[in-house]
């Protein structure tokens, strides 16, 4: 793999997308989510380009949640790879927070990578 | 019995040598029941014949996978399923988001996607153990 991560330390998440579940406290949790995923990203110079807020349905598609898409120029098992590894990260931070944060964190919002192959 | 893996045989017919967009549909779908079916098959008995009658089956069978990771993956898999199979509308929010999510335009791309995700997970899927 050819690491060359095209964000930086200062690479916000899009967060233009407007939508009711995206309150303020969900999109604060999303900066939150992100800056893990963009951290995890730089130290191991991972191919992050950048990220977005999006909206989809959970399990049973009874709820929506917001999505963190993150773009990569990864092959599939380098970002399937990555993904779990930010997620061991996604949880512990997730698990830090308090009941109604958590909660949000854990049902309300998820994280979705994308691959090139 | 039939054994689901034919499903995912077919699915990878279908993507690679379909041409329409009903052929990638059905391989999107295709790959999401075979791993769908191997997994609850493994965790609940024979066509689940060990679950709850009142749970839902796709959520019972996500839920119960003990890896987060393959459970994450699955759940991924169903999604560009429903789309597949309920959404008809290209201009429908849903459907502009998933393709934009996996940064592709056409049905042929997220068939490569699901068939991505379903030989992922396909080897733990195999190795399931029972849920209860």
């Amino acid at each position: 793999m050819v690491a060359h991560p095209t964000i930086t330390a200062d690479t916000p998440l899009d967060g233009s997308m407007r939508h009711r579940t995206l309150t303020p406290k969900m999109r604060r949790l999303a900066d939150e989510a992100w800056a893990i995923v963009r951290a995890k990203a730089l130290a191991l110079g991972f191919p992050v380009e950048g990220a977005y807020l999006d909206v989809g349905d959970d399990l049973l598609d009874e709820h929506p949640q917001a999505i963190i898409v993150v773009d990569t120029a990864g092959k599939s098992k380098e970002v399937f790879a990555f993904w779990d590894e930010v997620e061991d990260d996604y949880q512990q931070w997730a698990e830090s927070l308090d009941t109604k944060n958590r909660e949000m964190a854990l049902r309300g919002m998820r994280l979705f990578f994308n691959w090139t192959d | 019995m039939f054994d689901p893996e034919r499903f995912l045989v077919l699915a990878t017919r279908l993507a690679r040598r379909g041409s329409e967009e009903e052929d990638y549909r059905c391989a999107v779908s295709r790959a999401y029941y075979a791993c769908f079916l191997t997994a609850r098959d493994n965790l609940f008995g024979n066509d689940g014949g060990r679950m709850q009658a009142n749970e839902s089956t796709h959520r019972a069978v996500i839920d119960a996978i003990p890896d987060a990771r393959i459970s994450r993956r699955l759940n991924e898999l169903r999604e560009l399923r429903v789309q597949a199979d309920y959404y008809t509308n290209p201009r429908h929010r849903r459907t502009r988001g998933v393709f934009k999510r996996h940064r592709v335009n056409t049905w042929a791309g997220l068939a490569e996607k699901s068939l991505a995700l379903a030989t992922e997970i396909w080897p733990a899927l195999t190795e399931l153990k029972p849920a209860r």
